[in-house]
């Protein structure tokens, strides 16, 4: 197993590191945990969800313990050096860091110009600056992005500006926590494409933590996998893949070679939202932007059924759940269950549909996870007195066990991590006893065995309460899997597909 | 107008409107506002649909003003200038006419320098020369500057923040506090986010860096810093009303 791993140097090394976030908790997140990678290949790093992985990438790149939490053992070492001993600009150009949220990336509001700051700060001659930034970006055909502003780009155009600036500043490896969760594939095939580039013709050694070998399985060199007792087993290539299906399976990991599984039918129901010609505006206000997201629009969401909604990252899939909610105004027809929804008064359509945000911290109503709970169960929130009503604490009890969230329950929302909030909101929203469900990307941040609990649930509720059920992927397994129709946004129209394409 | 140095302008601008709070002129207040003006529409490359967007809600409050100070002013005052010296001069510096006067052209003058400043002074501009001249550390500017950028996303992110409220069957006002507290805890998980991704960029808010972009400040910063406050002084003596 060790075969693949003793060659070449190491770049980058967790020696015996424990982690902890609290000082006075008393399990640490990482227990003596090792790992290291081998300069110039291509890495990725898998893991069930809270296994640690996302603290030991924090830790690797340098952004822990700085910015919190403490490390009670070990060190970590990037080209044979304390990571502690390089000054900030230094270690930049070492190695540098792409996150999952190409929002949250930028301070200036141009590629050009976060390029220049990115050349500031490892005091880069202001005389050179221009003429670097122009050769950065025409090496990487970005010429053309380099003066549109951010808020006009699409998330992959933000990723992909995102690795122009760490390609800007030379940095020998590059980690990656989870790039492709909020693009479409068109986008992650372009900037695997790029990572691949940059891997063999500067040698650049790039780092990925991922949940799905889909885009890798072609480029990479070695996996890794951070078993939850932190032990790490290495030296898993593209041809001994296959003789590791049991570990993928014990630690709740998708296995990439596996055969499609296709949903079980349920007995066909009746369309229960119907769009007939209809459009729809990004903005608030109807023809403020001009440009129109859907333009005779038609499409039907049937019960028994889950469908999604497909198309690139700022397509309107958002626009198109807030329209559903009566957020938007739209032209033609859009009907719940025969009535036009223009027509059905606010409190009528929230008690029959319902919505889990992308962002899911943006829809906790209370202060603490069981109680999140009973409000939806509740249906509004309820004063104190009947909160401690035994029946629903009981139901919302069993509903947090289902997904693994009982020990949580005194927590506040805030404090779970993505994934446990993702599993909360999808929770409250079916405690609800909503009919309809509009789920903004429900499975991201989840592993596997996460995901097919999340998606067993809903599918197993919607055939006990007949639901009609919309969801929105970037993951194409996800979808292919457990939707029974898919529409895809195009050209402002949504086609049908069978999911194939 | 672009060209002079942002923090040279703030300041020339800040001296000159301390000194009009001591200024009775109406003219003055008048010729602050033109002169403004003028300045924005032949001096400068700003927007000149921004600036009638701008002005135009302001032109009704100042005329609001003026009706206020038109129709509360107290006539015994008045009777005491009517026996002024000049006639013409009667008109206007006596009675109601001269008490509403006075309070909106001075706002006026307010609003003729203010938007000289800000619709010539592209922020990141501003911020770029307080670092430079007022050595604001790189920390603090290029926070500022992060900050602003994210704007639009923090109002989206309230927005979804009151629709889940209000799909969970709460109502909540446009003043209500709930939401906005959602969205706070947001927006500081992302200040963490976007302060981690600034420094695996190599950012260090206190280290050496270079500068793409230096401000200086010229001959002619100066000249505008003591044109200004010295234009305002001399009205301010000088002229008739």
């Amino acid at each position: 197993m060790k075969s693949m791993s003793d060659s070449g140097n190491l770049v980058l090394e967790a020696r015996d590191v424990s982690f902890r976030y609290i000082e006075k908790n008393k399990k640490e997140v990482l227990d003596h945990v090792s790992i290291s990678f081998p300069e110039g290949k291509i890495s990725v790093l898998m893991g069930a969800s809270g296994c640690g992985k996302s603290t030991l990438f924090a830790l690797l790149a340098g952004l822990y313990p700085e910015n919190g939490g403490v490390m009670t053992s070990g060190e970590i070492l990037l080209f044979g050096k304390p990571l502690g001993a390089y000054s900030i600009p230094q270690r930049a150009e070492k190695l540098s860091v792409m996150f999952q949220n190409a929002d949250l990336q930028f301070c200036m509001d141009t590629l050009r110009k976060e390029m220049l700051f990115c050349l500031e700060n490892i005091s880069c001659p202001p005389e050179e600056m221009q003429e670097r930034v122009e050769k950065a970006a025409g090496s990487l055909q970005m010429t053309d992005l380099l003066d549109r502003p951010f808020q006009t780009l699409s998330g992959g155009e933000k990723q992909k500006a995102e690795l122009a600036c760490l390609f800007l500043l030379g940095s020998k490896v590059i980690l990656l926590d989870e790039p492709f969760a909020n693009i479409d594939e068109m986008w992650a095939e372009r900037i695997v494409e790029m990572l691949v580039r940059l891997n063999r013709e500067y040698g650049t050694t790039i780092i990925a933590v991922d949940h799905s070998l889909d885009y890798w399985l072609k480029v990479l060199d070695e996996i890794q996998v951070l078993r939850q007792d932190g032990s790490v087993i290495r030296g898993i290539g593209r041809e001994n893949l296959k003789d590791h299906e049991e570990l993928f399976r014990k630690e709740g990991l998708r296995w990439p070679l596996e055969e499609k599984r296709h949903p079980e039918r349920l007995p066909e129901g009746k369309a229960r939202v119907t769009l007939e010609g209809a459009g729809i505006y990004a903005g608030k206000k109807r023809r403020q932007s001009g440009h129109p997201v859907l333009s005779g629009a038609d499409a039907s969401f049937y019960e028994n059924e889950m469908t999604a909604v497909l198309g690139p990252s700022g397509c309107g899939k958002t626009t198109l759940f807030r329209t559903l909610l009566g957020q938007q105004d739209y032209t033609g027809s859009i009907r719940i269950d025969g009535r036009e929804l223009r027509k059905i008064p606010g409190k009528e359509l929230f008690s029959e549909v319902g919505i889990v945000f992308q962002n899911p911290s943006n829809q906790f109503v209370t202060q603490n996870v069981l109680e999140e709970v009973e409000s939806g169960l509740l249906g509004k929130l309820a004063r104190h007195e009947e909160l401690h009503g035994s029946a629903t604490e009981q139901e919302a009890l069993e509903l947090l066990q289902s997904f693994h969230l009982d020990r949580f329950r005194k927590y506040s929302p805030y404090m779970l991590s993505q994934g446990q909030q993702r599993r909360l909101a999808v929770l409250s929203i079916l405690a609800g006893k909503r009919r309809i469900l509009l789920l903004d990307e429900p499975t991201y941040g989840q592993d596997d065995a996460m995901t097919r609990e999340i998606m067993e649930l809903l599918r197993s509720r919607m055939a006990k309460e007949k639901m009609t059920i919309l969801f929105t992927s970037h993951d194409r397994r996800l979808v292919e899997e457990w939707a029974d129709r898919c529409y895809l946004f195009r050209e402002g129209r949504l086609c049908e597909s069978n999911g194939a394409d | 107008m672009e060209r002079i140095n942002p923090l040279a302008k703030m300041l020339a601008i800040l001296i000159a409107a301390v000194l009009l709070t001591f200024n009775h002129r109406i003219l003055l207040n008048f010729l602050m506002f033109a002169g403004g003006m003028i300045l924005i529409l032949f001096f400068s490359q700003a927007e000149k649909k921004r600036l009638l967007k701008l002005l135009i809600p302001m032109l009704i409050v100042i005329s609001a003003l003026f009706m206020a100070g038109y129709l509360n002013s107290s006539q015994t005052m008045n009777m005491n200038y009517a026996i002024g010296t000049k006639h013409v001069e009667n008109v206007v510096t006596s009675g109601p006419v001269y008490t509403g006067l006075q309070l909106s052209s001075r706002v006026l003058a307010y609003i003729g320098i203010g938007l000289l400043f800000a619709l010539t002074t592209p922020p990141e501009d501003f911020i770029m020369s307080l670092m430079h001249q007022a050595h604001v550390k790189p920390k603090f500017s290029y926070g500022i500057l992060a900050a602003f950028h994210l704007m639009p996303e923090i109002g989206e992110e309230l927005e979804a923040a009151r629709l889940a409220y209000r799909v969970q069957g709460i109502s909540v006002g446009r003043l209500s506090l709930k939401p906005v507290f959602a969205a706070l805890v947001n927006c500081i998980r992302w200040s963490e986010n976007l302060a981690m991704a600034m420094e695996s960029k190599g950012f260090d808010g206190d280290g050496a860096r270079t500068f793409a972009r230096e401000f200086h400040v010229h001959w002619y910063d100066v000249v505008f810093l003591i044109l200004l406050p010295t234009l305002v002084l001399i009205g301010m003596n000088m002229l008739p009303v």
